[in-house]
Formats: structure tokens, C-alpha cells, sequence
């Protein structure tokens, strides 16, 4: 291997899509209010809230690993890891870009039982995230969960969401 | 004389903002969007370098550090991307050499920046040097001299265009040691941003000396599990690269990418305990069972050359853990074989996500081995537990 191979998921944007392409990592989160195309791929057990205030067209993406921040014992917590210290950590920036925390929006999506060695976590990633959003009073719209397929999202500025699975199956949340 | 590790992660975040501001730098001169996708520190030896970087034709500039840190660094670019880089930037093609030597000095200026405001000392950076260089010439001096040498690494990826690139520096040894070791790296962990970890948590420290034990581990580990491919399949096979990374734990899925791969995970048991995934192409997944089969099988990626992989994924797993567990002199034991076919980051997130409980970085073992007549390519991620090889390593040293 070189030492960084080509990743491989440079994809040619798609004609609506000719706006700035923002990427969310693993363990990350962002926000756009300026009509950016939010994207995060390679979602195996992990799970991703997108989050729309349609009045406002302020979108957030959340790419977390883990169900819950209690217990954590890494040296430097980072709320995106978690799905609920993630949650609040979104919902705090879409706030400040001038969401309406009542006009919310979820989608989710994710959370599958990738490998029988990690068995749970995909599933309990789901769970917290559905618990959080009920928590924060926040509606899921739609969710493409659960499984034992990849996927990967793209939150397009008019606040629809396609997903890719890895069998190459495209749907729109 | 420890390495702590989390002033390694302190320094590995500042070279991962250090990237960001160079990112936008460039992103600024060229009117494209840039991520830092990677960023991590890897301990190789100057031969294992040799090796990684063979092949490879680079062109950027390189400069010398001074003041708040010595040593070198490099911005580089592969050549085959010079001309789409050139069209991106502002006087075109026209403007060649003169125009990397200045995207080199904006975006270093910025990378280093970052490193001299934490260090709350400035660097002082020698005038950018135009190079065109083959293989590992493109790393900064003295990086294939050093017998388990820390080098910084971050790739930029461009979402727009095809325009990636990679910083290299290499902080000289002496002083680099004083940051990682010394009174320093207790300061260095207090200052990281979200560092914050009450008082009194224990750290997890590495003896300095081992570095050229980690190195070792990587190779080893790899050179076993080569050898035990050929075994099975009859087949020659090389390592390409084989070393020992520390990365952010959250940057492993996006280097292993989206592409489909197919192969094998597995969980270690012992000391250290932790996962190793063995991810191929999905056309050298295919072609590499179906040169281990009597018969062709009726499907490419099938039961058949699910079992296959499996069986091979077990004698590269037994012949990593051996090198290991001679090297640390422990013992280290597998979980069977799981098959997988997926996204690859997809399927490496569940183990990251594991792993993560307890550590935000992670020595990642990377290798890449070929085999020869059938063109198969595999690469092996080694996901330890920090602590416990830590552990194991200065047990090793007798400190």
C-alpha cells in the first residue's frame, strides 16, 4: 500500500449538486445554512442524524460511533463520537445558525450489524439515537436502518437525503 | 525516557490543524475545497521507507525549520498531478515551477504556523527549494537514516478536483524527543485543546528506545504473514509496505476508503488484545481464491471463495500474531475468521468504534502484500489496544 491509498470515493458531484461538498468524518459533525451538499460515507455501525429546519433550510449531519458519552475513558472526549453528546453538540451549532429547535427534522440513518465480532453496536447506536431525538422533542421523518450493509449519505440542500447502500441500492429519505 | 502518549496525540492534533490551515491556504489560492483527510505520525525505519515510497515520481518544495522546532518538512505533490494542479492555480501552466514553489510556501507557512502559536515560539522556515524527486527522495532529509524515525504525515483531498497532496515533516530527534518526553510533553498535553483529562489519569507512556521496536513489530508481523500465504497457495509474494502508525482512530476508516473490498476481520485476544482486518480489492478477492480453489467457482465472491479467504485469512492472521508475540514476548491468540464485503470503511467502523471506548488514537499497523503471477494486493490493519501494547513494549524494555 502507498502509504495513503487513493480512497476511492472521489465521485463525480452530481449535476444538482454543483454546490460545495462538505464532508463529514467519522466521529464529526457540521452544519450549513449556505446550500452545501453535507456528506459522510462509509456508514457501517455507525449512525447519521441529519437534521432540517425546513423554514430556514439550515441542515446538520452527525457521523457517530457509539451510543452514549457515559463511561467514556479516552484521554480527550469529543461529543461527536457519541450519539447523544453529538446530538447536543449539533443542536447547539444549528441553534446558533439560526434553527428553530421546534421546527426540527430527523432522518436517520445507519446503525447496521456489520460484524458478529462488534455485534450491538449498530443496533444500539439506532436505539440511543431514536431515544435522544424523542428526548430533544424532535420528529424522525424517515430512516433507512439496521441490516448488514454500508452505506453512504448525501443531505442535499433542499433537505432530502439520499442514501447508497453497498449492493449499489439508492433511495431518498 | 517515555514517550506519553497523549502529547504524541497533542502533537498529532497540532499537525492535523497545522493541515487544515494549509488546506486553506491553498483552498483560498486555488477556489477549490480542500479536507485533511489523514493525519498521523509513523514510526518507520529509514529502510521501511525506502520501500513504501518506491515507484513513485513526487514534485514539491521542501524547507528547513529552526527556532520552535528543528528539522524539515515537505510539501509534495504526485507528479502525475502537476498538471491539473497547475490549471487550478492563478497564471496556469505558464507558470510551472514558480507557481509550486509558492503554493509549497503558503501552505507550509500555514501548517507550521499552527505548531509555532502552541509552541508559543516561532519557526523559522529557510526559503522553499523546488524539487523533483524519485521515491523516498521526496521525504526530508535524514528521515532514511533514522532507525525508527516519527515522521508527520497528512493527505489533502480535493472534493472538486483531482488535486491531492501530502505534507511530510520530520522533526529533528533531539529536540523532537524533548516535546514528547521531557517536562514539554507534560505541558504539551496540559495546552492540546480538549486534552482536559482530569489530573491523577494514569498515562500511557512508551519507552523511547522502543520506537525501533514498533517498527520491527510491523515488519515482522508482515513478513510472517507473507511467507505464510506462499505457503498455502504456492504463489510469491511480496510485503510493499509494512509499518506502525499512530493515528486518530476516526481517520482509519476514511484511509481504508469507500471503495467495495472483500476479506476477513478478526479479534485478538492477549497482550495486546484487538482487531486485525485483512481487506482486498474486490477483483484481487476474486482472483486470489480462485487461485487457492481446485476449480473455478460459479461465483466470483461465493461460498467457495468465502471459505477460501477465510482459510487464508487465518494463516496471515497466525503468522501477524507470531511476529508480534516473538517480538513483545508475549502470547497472542484469534478469534475464527469473520467474512466481510462492504464499504471498507464501513466495515473497519465497528471495530474503530470498539476501540474507541477507550483511546482516541490508535497504533495502526499497515501492510500491503502482493503476490506475484496472480495480481492479488491486500491490506492489513492491526488495531491494538493502546494501553496494553503500551504495556507490553515497556515490559519488553526492562524500565
Amino acid at each position: 500500500m502507498s502509504p495513503f491509498t487513493p480512497s476511492g470515493d472521489r465521485t463525480v458531484p452530481d449535476r444538482d449538486e454543483a454546490s460545495r461538498r462538505v464532508k463529514v468524518g467519522v466521529g464529526d459533525l457540521a452544519v450549513s445554512s449556505d446550500g452545501a451538499t453535507l456528506t459522510t460515507s462509509g456508514l457501517g455501525s455507525c449512525v447519521a442524524i441529519a437534521l432540517v429546519d425546513p423554514a430556514t433550510d439550515t441542515r446538520g449531519l452527525l457521523h457517530a460511533m457509539l451510543p452514549s458519552a457515559d463511561g467514556d475513558a479516552s484521554h480527550t472526549p469529543r461529543p461527536a463520537k457519541y450519539v447523544d453528546a453529538g446530538l447536543n453538540a449539533l443542536l447547539e451549532e444549528l441553534a446558533s445558525a439560526g434553527a428553530s429547535p421546534a421546527r426540527l427534522e430527523a432522518r436517520l440513518v445507519g446503525g447496521a450489524e456489520m460484524l458478529d465480532l462488534t455485534a450491538a453496536v449498530g443496533p444500539r447506536n439506532v436505539a440511543s439515537a431514536r431515544e435522544s431525538l424523542d428526548g430533544a422533542g424532535i420528529p424522525v421523518v424517515a430512516a433507512d436502518v439496521g441490516d448488514a450493509v454500508g452505506r453512504t449519505v448525501r443531505f442535499r440542500p433542499d433537505g432530502s437525503l439520499a442514501v447508497r447502500a453497498a449492493d449499489g441500492f439508492e433511495r431518498t429519505l | 525516557m517515555r514517550v506519553d502518549v497523549r502529547a504524541l496525540g497533542a502533537c498529532n492534533r497540532l499537525a492535523e490543524r497545522g493541515a487544515e490551515r494549509a488546506a486553506n491556504a491553498l483552498g483560498e489560492l486555488t477556489g477549490s475545497d480542500l479536507a485533511v483527510e489523514v493525519t498521523g505520525a509513523s514510526v518507520a525505519t529509514g529502510e521501511d521507507l525506502a520501500e513504501a515510497f518506491s515507484g513513485r515520481e513526487s514534485i514539491g518544495v521542501r524547507v528547513g525549520l529552526d527556532g520552535g522546532l528543528e528539522g524539515a518538512a515537505v510539501l509534495a505533490f504526485d507528479a502525475e498531478q502537476i498538471d491539473g494542479l497547475l490549471s487550478v492555480l492563478p497564471g496556469g501552466a505558464s507558470m510551472g515551477r514558480s507557481a509550486v514553489t509558492e503554493v509549497g510556501n503558503i501552505a507550509l507557512g500555514g501548517f507550521l504556523d499552527g505548531w509555532a502559536n502552541y509552541l508559543g515560539r516561532a519557526i523559522d522556515m529557510t526559503p522553499p527549494r523546488y524539487f523533483e524527486a524519485d521515491g523516498a527522495a521526496v521525504l526530508p532529509d535524514g528521515a532514511l537514516a533514522g532507525n525508527g524515525v516519527f515522521l508527520f504525515e497528512s493527505r489533502l483531498d480535493a472534493t472538486g478536483t483531482d488535486l491531492d497532496f501530502s505534507i511530510y515533516m520530520l522533526p529533528d530527534s533531539g529536540p523532537f524527543r524533548d516535546l514528547v518526553v521531557g517536562k514539554t510533553a507534560t505541558a504539551a498535553t496540559a495546552g492540546a485543546e480538549g486534552a482536559g483529562g482530569a489530573a491523577g489519569t494514569t498515562a500511557t507512556a512508551v519507552p523511547y528506545e522502543s520506537l525501533s521496536t514498533f517498527a520491527s513489530l510491523a515488519k515482522r508481523g508482515s513478513a510472517n504473514a507473507a511467507d505464510n500465504i506462499g505457503m498455502m497457495t504456492g504463489l510469491e509474494t511480496t510485503v510493499d509496505v509494512s509499518r506502525l502508525r499512530f493515528v486518530p482512530l476516526a481517520d482509519v476508516p476514511s484511509e481504508v476508503g469507500t471503495a467495495p473490498h472483500a476479506g476477513t476481520v478478526f479479534e485478538l485476544q492477549g497482550e495486546p488484545s484487538g482487531y486485525l482486518a485483512i481487506l482486498f480489492s474486490e477483483e484481487s478477492a476474486a482472483a486470489i481464491a480462485e487461485a487457492m480453489l481446485p476449480m473455478e467457482p460459479d461465483e466470483p465472491l461465493g461460498d467457495m471463495a468465502e471459505n477460501a479467504l477465510c482459510e487464508l485469512g487465518n494463516v496471515m492472521t497466525s503468522g501477524f500474531i507470531d511476529g508480534w508475540a516473538n517480538v513483545l514476548g508475549t502470547s497472542i491468540s484469534h478469534s475464527p475468521p469473520e467474512f466481510v464485503h462492504d464499504i471498507g470503511s464501513a466495515t473497519v467502523s465497528p471495530l474503530v468504534a470498539s476501540l474507541s471506548r477507550r483511546q482516541d488514537y490508535g497504533f495502526v499497523i499497515d501492510a500491503a502484500i502482493r503476490t506475484e503471477g496472480v495480481q492479488a494486493r491486500c491490506d492489513v490493519y492491526a488495531l491494538p489496544d493502546e494501553r496494553e501494547l503500551a504495556a507490553a513494549l515497556e515490559r519488553l524494555s526492562g524500565t
